[in-house]
C-alpha cells in the first residue's frame, strides 16, 4: 500500500489526485454557487439590504482580499518550486501560504468581534444570516486548506509526493476565487 | 529558465493587484453612481476569477475536461438562479402570497440591526 492502484485515469489523461481535486472544487461550486445564488435573488427581491452591506467592514475585507491574493502567489510559487525539487523553498513558500490563512483568521475574527459587539448575530436578519454563513463556511475552507497544506510541506520538505503542492495549492486558489466573489457581493455592492 | 517562469506568476499577481485596488477604490470615490460600482465590483471580480484560474491553476493548460467539469457546476448555478427566480422575486401567486418584511434598524449601531418579519400567507 505504499503507492496508490491507479495514478493516472487514461480516459481524461488526468492524474487521479488532479482529478480528484477538481471534482472537489466542482462540488464546492455548487455547494457555493447555491448558497450565493439564493443570496443574489433575496438582494435582488430586498434592495434595503444595501443598508446593511454598508454596515461591513470594507477596509477588513479589502485587506482580506490582498492577503489571500498574496498568498496564492505564494502557493503558485510553491509549486514551481516543488517541480524543480527545490524542497526547502516549497517548504518555506507553503508555511508563508499558511501564515497568510492565519492572517485572514485573525482579521475575519476581529470583524466578527466587531459585529457581536453591536448586536449582530448569525439570527438577526437574512442579510447577516448569509454573511455569517457565507463567510462561516469559507473560513472553514481556509482551515482546512492550512492543515492540508502543513501536511503537504512536510512530505515536500521529505522530498515525497511533490504532486501533492500541485493539488494543495489548486483548492487554495479555489478558496482565493470564492472569496473574490464574496467581497464585492457582501461588502462592495451597497 | 526558472526565473523567468516565475516572473510570469509575479506579472499576473501585479495586474490582479491593480484590479483590487480599482475594485476598492471606484465605490469609495464615486458611491452614488450604482452602475460604475457594480460594473467595477462584479466585472473585476469575474476577470480576476478567470485570471487565477488560468495561470495560478493553470487552466489555461490542462486538459478540456476540466473546463467541462467546472463549466457545468457553473451552468448548474444558473439553472437554479433561473428556477427560483419567480418564486422569489413574484410577491404573490395564484394560491400563495409572500409577504417577507425586513424592518430597517433605527441606526447603524443600537441594538435593532434589522429584524426580519416573514409572513406567509395562504388563501
Amino acid at each position: 500500500m505504499d503507492s496508490p492502484i491507479a495514478t493516472s485515469r487514461t480516459r481524461t489523461g488526468i492524474s487521479t489526485g488532479l482529478l480528484a481535486v477538481y471534482w472537489l472544487i466542482a462540488s464546492e461550486i455548487v455547494i457555493f454557487g447555491g448558497l450565493l445564488v439564493c443570496y443574489l435573488l433575496l438582494r435582488q427581491r430586498n434592495p434595503e439590504w444595501g443598508e446593511f452591506a454598508s454596515m461591513t467592514t470594507v477596509h477588513l475585507g479589502a485587506l482580506n482580499t490582498f492577503v489571500l491574493l498574496t498568498s496564492s502567489l505564494c502557493v503558485v510559487l510553491a509549486h514551481h518550486a516543488a517541480e524543480n525539487k527545490q524542497t526547502d523553498k516549497a517548504f518555506k513558500l507553503l508555511w508563508v501560504t499558511i501564515g497568510g490563512g492565519v492572517i485572514f483568521l485573525i482579521v475575519k475574527s476581529f470583524e466578527y468581534k466587531s459585529k457581536f459587539s453591536h448586536g449582530i448575530d448569525i439570527t438577526t436578519n437574512p442579510f447577516w444570516g448569509f454573511y455569517f454563513i457565507a463567510t462561516g463556511i469559507h473560513g472553514l475552507h481556509v482551515i482546512a486548506g492550512m492543515v492540508c497544506m502543513a501536511v503537504v510541506s512536510f512530505q515536500a520538505k521529505a522530498g515525497q509526493h511533490l504532486n501533492r503542492v500541485e493539488l494543495v495549492g489548486i483548492y487554495w486558489h479555489f478558496v482565493d476565487i470564492v472569496w473574490i466573489f464574496l467581497f464585492p457581493l457582501l461588502y462592495i455592492a451597497k | 529558465m526558472s526565473g523567468h517562469s516565475t516572473q510570469k506568476y509575479f506579472k499576473v499577481y501585479f495586474i490582479l493587484l491593480v484590479l483590487f485596488l480599482i475594485s476598492y477604490i471606484v465605490p469609495e470615490t464615486m458611491p452614488d453612481n450604482k452602475t460604475m460600482v457594480l460594473l467595477s465590483a462584479f466585472g473585476i471580480a469575474i476577470v480576476k476569477a478567470l485570471m487565477v484560474c488560468a495561470y495560478f491553476m493553470h487552466l489555461n493548460t490542462e486538459k478540456k475536461f476540466v473546463w467541462y467539469l467546472l463549466i457545468t457546476c457553473l451552468t448548474m448555478m444558473y439553472l437554479l438562479y433561473i428556477a427560483l427566480v419567480p418564486d422569489i422575486m413574484r410577491k404573490e401567486g395564484q394560491n400563495w402570497k409572500s409577504n417577507i418584511e425586513v424592518v430597517m434598524p433605527d441606526n447603524h449601531h443600537g441594538d435593532a440591526h434589522g429584524k426580519t418579519e416573514h409572513h406567509e400567507e395562504k388563501h
